[in-house]
C-alpha cells in the first residue's frame, strides 16, 4: 500500500513538473539563504572582530524576516500547487480512495517535498557558505583567512523552522481534503467567472490613502517625527496598493470599457475586457508583486547608498581625525595650559598634527516661550520635536570652528545662526536679556539639525558672557526639579597624517593614556573641576563604521535577492495559471478568426500590462518615499542626497531589467501553453 | 450561381508514433450553390470533422482543392488566413465557444471588432440580426446567465453579423435539448430563406431533414446524397432515415 502512494506521488510530481520544480527549488533557496545567515551569526570567529557584534545584531534581525517571508512565500506557492492538484484529488475520491487515503498521500509527497527541499538547501548552503563568508568579510573589510566549517547549530535551527514550516504546510493541506466533498474537488478549479463590481468607495479609499501617505513623505521635514509617521506612511500606502490595485484598477478598465469608441477596437476590446478578469483574480497578486518591488528597490538603495557613501558619513560624524572633549565645572583661564596639554597627548603617542582648533560650547536643552529660552524640568517635559536646543560660543571660537565672521558684539548683543527663522529683536535666557543683532540661517550638517523644534548657536562677545549664563543657569536649573550638572565643554579638534594604521596605532594609545593626562590636568587642586575627558578617534570607528554599514549592506543585497526570488516566482505560477485559463478563450478567438499574430500580439500587451503596472507603481512609491528616506538617512549623518538618488535610479534600472528579463523568460512558457503550440 | 467547390479531397494522417496512416477523407468531390442549406451526415468517423476543417481552413488537405467562390482556400497564406475566414466564414459551434467574460453583444461583435469596423456601424448591424434571432433583450447578459438555445442563438448571431457567403456550422444542436434544438432548427431554415448559405455536419435526422440537400459520408468519401425537391419535412425525414439504415449494414440487402 505505502508503495503505492510513492508511485502516486512520482507519477504526480513528474506530470506536474514545471509547477514543483519551481516550489522545490524556491524552498530550496530559502533554505540555502537561512543556513547562512544563521551560520553567520553563529559563527564564533566573528564575535572576536572589530564590530562583529554589530553584525551578529543584524544577521539575526535578517533571519527573522526569512523566517517570516518563508512562510508567507512556501504557503502561496503551496496553495497554488494545491489548486491544481484538487481535480485528481476530486478523481481519486470518485475512484474509491477514501478522503484519509488521499489525505496520506498528500502527506507522503508535501514530507518527501520537505525533506528533498531541506536536505537538497543544507547541503547545497553548507557547500555555499564559504562564498557567502567571503563575500560579507570582504564587504566589511576583514582581513582573515576564511575556513571551510559546517555550522551545527545553524543546521539545527534551519531544521527546526523548515520542520515546523512543512508541517502546518502538510496539515492545511490535509485540512483541505477533509473540508471538501468530491464534486467541489473535481470543479475546484475552474469555478464559474463573474465579471466583477465596480466599488467606488475602495477605489476611492485607495487613492486617499495613497495621497495621504505621499503626503506624509512628501511632507514631513522633521526626521523624527518621520521615523513614526514614516510608518503611518508605509502602512497607508500598503493598504493602498491593496485597495487600488484591487478596485481602483476595475474602476480604471471599467470606464475605459464605457468608452464605446475607444473599447471597440482589437487592440483594446480584448485586452480591456481580458484585464478585467485578470485584475479581479490577481489584484491581491499584484499587490504582493509592487509592494514586495517596493522594498527591494527602498532596502537595496538605502543600504548600498550608506555603503558607498561610509566616508561622507565619517566626515559628518566626525568633525576631525582626533576629537577630544573635557567637560569642566570652570571656564578655565587657563586654556592655553589645556590646550598644550591635549597637543602633547597626541604627539607624545606619535601623531603628526596637520591642523588644529578647539572652542567652548555650553549646550542647553530646552524650549522657547515668548522669546524666552527655558530649561525643561519636573514640570515641563516635552516631545523631541517641540525642543529647542541652544549653543553659545564666543565670536572668536565661532569664527575659527565655522570660518563665519560676525559682526562686533556688546556685552549685552547676540548673533543669533540656526533654524528657524528668529524674528524678535530680543532674546531671553535664564534671566539675561540680549539684543539680537545679526540672525543668520544656518544648517549645520549635524545629527540634530531639523530635528527638534529650534536649533540655535548664540554667538557672544566673550568667555565672561559665557560664564556670567553658567552662574545664572545654575540658579534657574535648580527650580526645575531636576538635577542639572551645567559645565563648559571644551573641545579639541586635531588632524593628523599617516596611514589609516599608523592613525589607528596613534589613536589607541591616546585611549589607552588618556587617564594619565587626566590626572596631570588636574594633580591636587579639586577646585579646578575636571570632570571628565572623551576621546573619539576617526580610524578607530571606522572599523564599527564598516559593520555596521557593511552589514546593513549585506542583509540589504541578502534580503533583496530573497524578494526578488519570491517575485519572480510569483510571476512565474501567475503566468503558468494564467496561461491555462487563457488557452481556451484564446482557441475560441482563433475559431472566430482572429490570427496567431493577433493572439500572440494581445496575449503579449495583456502580459505586459500587468507586469508593467505593479513595477511602474512601485517606481512611483520610491520616488514618493525619497524625500522621507532622504531626512533618515540624515539622522544616520548620511547627508550625501545625490548618491542616495543615484542609488535609487541604478536600483530601479537594474530591477527593471531583471524584471524584463523574468517576464520575457515566463510569457515564453506562458505563450507556450496559452498560444496552444 | 457555386459558392463551394470541393475537388478530389484526401488528407491522410500520420499518427504519432510510427508510421501508421490512417486515411480520413480518401477522395470527396461535390459543390454547393448559392443559398443552399446542405447538412453532411456520417458516421462517428467518418470524416465529417476533417472535412469541416480543411473547409474552415484549419487544416490543409494532403491534396486536393477547396474553391469558395473560384478560390483555392488550401493556398491560402498562413499570413491571410484568418483574415479569409473571418471575412469570408462564420461558425456555428457544438458547444456555442462564446467567450466567458464578454457579454453576448461583445461576443457577437467580437468578429467586427476583428475586422476593425466602427462602433456605430457594428450597432447598425447588430440591431437586425438581434431581433431576427431573439436575443435583444439578452445582449447585455453574460453566458453563464443565459440558456443554452440562448447561448447558440448568440453564436448565430456571431457567425451572421459579418454577412458571411458561407456558414460551417459542427453540431449546432449536439449540446441542446429537444425544445431548444427545435428552435435552433426553424431559426437555420429562416435564415436560409433569407439567403444565406449554409453547410452543416450534423448526427441528427432531425435536423438533417430540414436542410435542402443532405450528403452522407462513408470512409472518407460522399456516399450519397439526397435532394429536397419537393419533399416535405416528415418525407424527407423518412428517406434520410433509410439511408442511414443503408449506411449502417452495408447497403448489401437495399439497392
Amino acid at each position: 500500500m505505502n508503495k503505492l502512494y510513492f508511485k502516486l506521488m512520482k507519477t504526480n510530481i513528474k506530470n506536474g513538473k514545471q509547477f514543483y520544480f519551481p516550489y522545490i527549488l524556491a524552498g530550496m533557496l530559502m533554505v540555502i539563504l537561512f543556513y547562512s545567515m544563521r551560520a553567520i551569526y553563529c559563527n564564533e570567529g566573528i564575535e572576536h572582530m572589530v564590530g562583529g557584534s554589530e553584525i551578529k545584531i543584524i544577521m539575526n534581525l535578517g533571519t527573522y524576516v526569512i523566517v517570516i517571508f518563508s512562510f508567507i512565500f512556501i504557503f502561496y506557492t503551496n496553495s497554488f500547487i494545491m489548486k491544481r492538484r484538487k481535480k485528481d484529488i476530486g478523481i481519486y475520491n470518485i475512484l474509491g480512495m477514501e478522503k484519509r487515503h488521499i489525505a496520506k498521500e498528500l502527506f507522503v509527497e508535501t514530507m518527501t517535498i520537505a525533506v528533498i527541499v531541506i536536505a537538497g538547501g543544507l547541503i547545497t548552503g553548507v557547500l555555499f557558505n564559504k562564498f557567502f563568508m567571503m563575500f560579507l568579510y570582504k564587504i566589511l573589510n576583514f582581513e582573515t583567512s576564511i575556513k571551510f566549517v559546517i555550522s551545527w547549530a545553524a543546521i539545527r535551527y534551519s531544521l527546526i523552522v523548515f520542520t515546523i514550516l512543512y508541517t502546518v504546510t502538510v496539515v492545511y493541506n490535509v485540512m483541505q481534503v477533509k473540508l471538501s466533498n468530491p464534486i467541489e474537488l473535481l470543479h475546484g478549479s475552474s469555478v464559474g467567472e463573474k465579471e466583477p463590481k465596480t466599488k467606488v468607495l475602495m477605489a476611492i479609499m485607495g487613492f486617499i490613502c495613497i495621497g495621504v501617505g505621499y503626503y506624509i513623505a512628501i511632507t514631513t521635514q522633521n526626521p523624527v517625527k518621520a521615523l513614526m509617521l514614516f510608518f503611518v506612511a508605509i502602512v497607508l500606502v500598503i493598504i493602498g496598493t491593496y485597495l487600488l490595485f484591487a478596485a481602483g484598477s476595475i474602476a480604471i478598465l471599467k470606464m475605459l470599457k464605457n468608452n464605446k469608441n475607444y473599447y471597440y477596437q482589437k487592440k483594446h476590446f480584448i485586452a480591456v475586457s481580458g484585464m478585467i478578469y485578470r485584475m479581479k483574480q490577481n489584484a491581491t497578486g499584484l499587490a504582493n508583486i509592487c509592494i514586495l518591488s517596493t522594498m527591494v528597490l527602498v532596502m537595496v538603495s538605502t543600504t548600498v547608498s550608506m555603503y558607498i557613501g561610509q566616508e561622507d558619513i565619517m566626515n559628518t560624524r566626525f568633525d576631525a581625525e582626533i576629537n577630544i572633549s573635557v567637560y569642566s565645572d570652570k571656564l578655565a583661564s587657563n586654556r592655553e595650559t589645556l590646550r598644550q596639554l591635549m597637543e602633547k597627548m597626541v604627539t607624545e603617542n606619535g601623531g603628526n598634527i596637520t591642523k588644529k582648533y578647539d572652542n567652548i560650547k555650553l549646550n542647553y536643552t530646552g524650549y522657547m516661550e515668548d522669546g524666552e529660552f527655558k530649561l525643561l524640568g519636573k514640570d515641563k517635559q516635552l516631545d523631541y520635536t517641540e525642543m529647542a536646543f541652544v549653543t553659545f560660543m564666543t565670536k572668536d571660537d565661532f569664527a575659527s570652528t565655522f570660518g563665519i565672521e560676525t559682526e562686533a558684539l556688546l556685552e549685552d548683543e547676540i548673533a543669533l545662526f540656526g533654524t528657524p527663522e528668529y524674528d524678535a529683536s530680543e532674546f531671553k535666557v535664564f534671566g539675561n536679556k540680549f539684543k539680537v543683532k545679526t540672525f543668520e540661517d544656518f544648517e549645520y550638517d549635524s545629527i540634530t539639525s531639523g530635528m527638534v523644534k529650534e536649533d540655535y548657536y548664540i554667538v557672544v562677545k566673550n568667555e565672561d558672557v559665557l560664564e556670567m549664563l553658567t552662574e545664572t543657569a545654575k540658579i534657574i536649573g535648580k527650580n526645575t526639579g531636576w538635577n542639572y550638572n551645567f559645565t563648559y565643554l571644551y573641545n579639541f579638534y586635531m588632524d593628523i597624517d599617516g596611514t589609516s594604521a599608523e592613525k589607528k596605532k596613534c589613536e589607541q594609545a591616546i585611549i589607552d593614556t588618556k587617564e594619565k593626562y587626566m590626572e596631570m590636568l588636574n594633580p591636587e587642586d579639586a577646585s579646578a573641576g575636571f570632570q571628565k575627558i572623551m576621546f573619539e578617534g576617526k580610524e578607530n570607528s571606522r572599523q564599527s563604521f564598516f559593520s555596521l554599514y557593511g552589514g546593513l549592506f549585506f542583509l540589504g543585497i541578502f534580503l533583496g535577492a530573497i524578494f526578488l526570488i519570491i517575485t519572480v516566482i510569483i510571476i512565474f505560477y501567475k503566468q503558468i495559471s494564467e496561461g491555462y485559463e487563457d488557452k481556451d478563450r484564446f482557441l475560441i478567438m482563433e475559431n472566430v478568426g482572429m490570427s496567431k499574430k493577433d493572439v500572440k500580439m494581445s496575449i503579449r500587451s495583456q502580459i505586459r500590462m500587468v507586469f508593467v503596472f505593479p513595477l511602474a507603481i512601485a517606481a512611483i512609491h520610491v520616488t514618493a518615499a525619497f524625500p522621507m528616506i532622504k531626512r533618515l538617512l540624515l539622522m544616520l549623518n548620511m547627508t550625501n542626497s545625490a548618491l542616495y538618488a543615484k542609488c535609487v535610479i541604478v536600483s530601479v534600472l537594474i530591477f527593471a531589467m531583471i524584471y524584463v528579463i523574468v517576464f520575457m523568460l515566463t510569457s515564453r512558457t506562458y505563450y507556450k501553453i496559452a498560444g496552444n503550440k | 450561381m457555386t459558392i463551394l467547390e470541393v475537388k478530389n479531397l484526401k488528407k491522410i494522417y500520420v499518427t504519432r508514433f510510427g508510421g501508421n496512416q490512417v486515411q480520413a477523407l480518401s477522395k470527396i468531390n461535390f459543390t454547393v450553390e448559392e443559398g443552399e442549406y446542405v447538412a453532411i451526415m456520417g458516421e462517428s468517423g467518418s470524416g465529417k470533422t476533417t472535412l469541416l476543417n480543411i473547409l474552415a481552413a484549419l487544416d490543409k488537405p494532403t491534396s486536393g482543392e477547396v474553391l469558395l467562390e473560384g478560390k483555392n482556400v488550401t493556398e491560402i497564406k498562413e499570413k491571410e488566413i484568418s483574415a479569409f475566414r473571418r471575412d469570408n466564414l462564420g461558425f456555428v459551434f457544438q458547444d456555442f465557444n462564446l467567450l466567458d467574460n464578454f457579454t453576448l453583444k461583445d461576443n457577437i461583435f467580437l468578429p467586427l471588432v476583428l475586422q476593425g469596423v466602427t462602433h456605430q456601424e457594428m450597432e447598425k448591424k447588430l440591431e437586425p440580426v438581434a431581433v431576427k434571432l431573439g436575443i435583444k433583450e439578452l445582449l447585455p447578459k453574460y453566458p453563464y446567465e443565459v440558456s443554452g438555445g440562448q447561448k447558440q442563438r448568440a453564436a448565430i448571431a456571431r457567425a451572421l453579423i459579418t454577412s458571411p457567403k458561407l456558414i460551417l456550422a459542427d453540431e449546432p444542436t449536439g449540446a441542446l435539448d429537444s425544445k431548444a434544438s427545435d428552435g435552433i432548427m426553424e431559426l437555420f431554415e429562416e435564415i436560409n430563406n433569407d439567403g444565406q448559405t449554409i453547410l452543416m455536419v450534423t448526427h441528427s435526422t432531425k435536423m438533417a431533414s430540414n436542410a435542402k440537400r443532405v450528403l452522407f459520408i462513408k470512409d472518407g468519401e460522399v456516399f450519397h446524397q439526397i435532394y429536397r425537391g419537393n419533399m416535405k419535412n416528415d418525407e424527407m425525414y423518412t428517406k434520410i432515415s433509410d439511408t442511414l439504415t443503408i449506411l449502417a449494414t452495408g447497403g448489401g440487402n437495399n439497392e
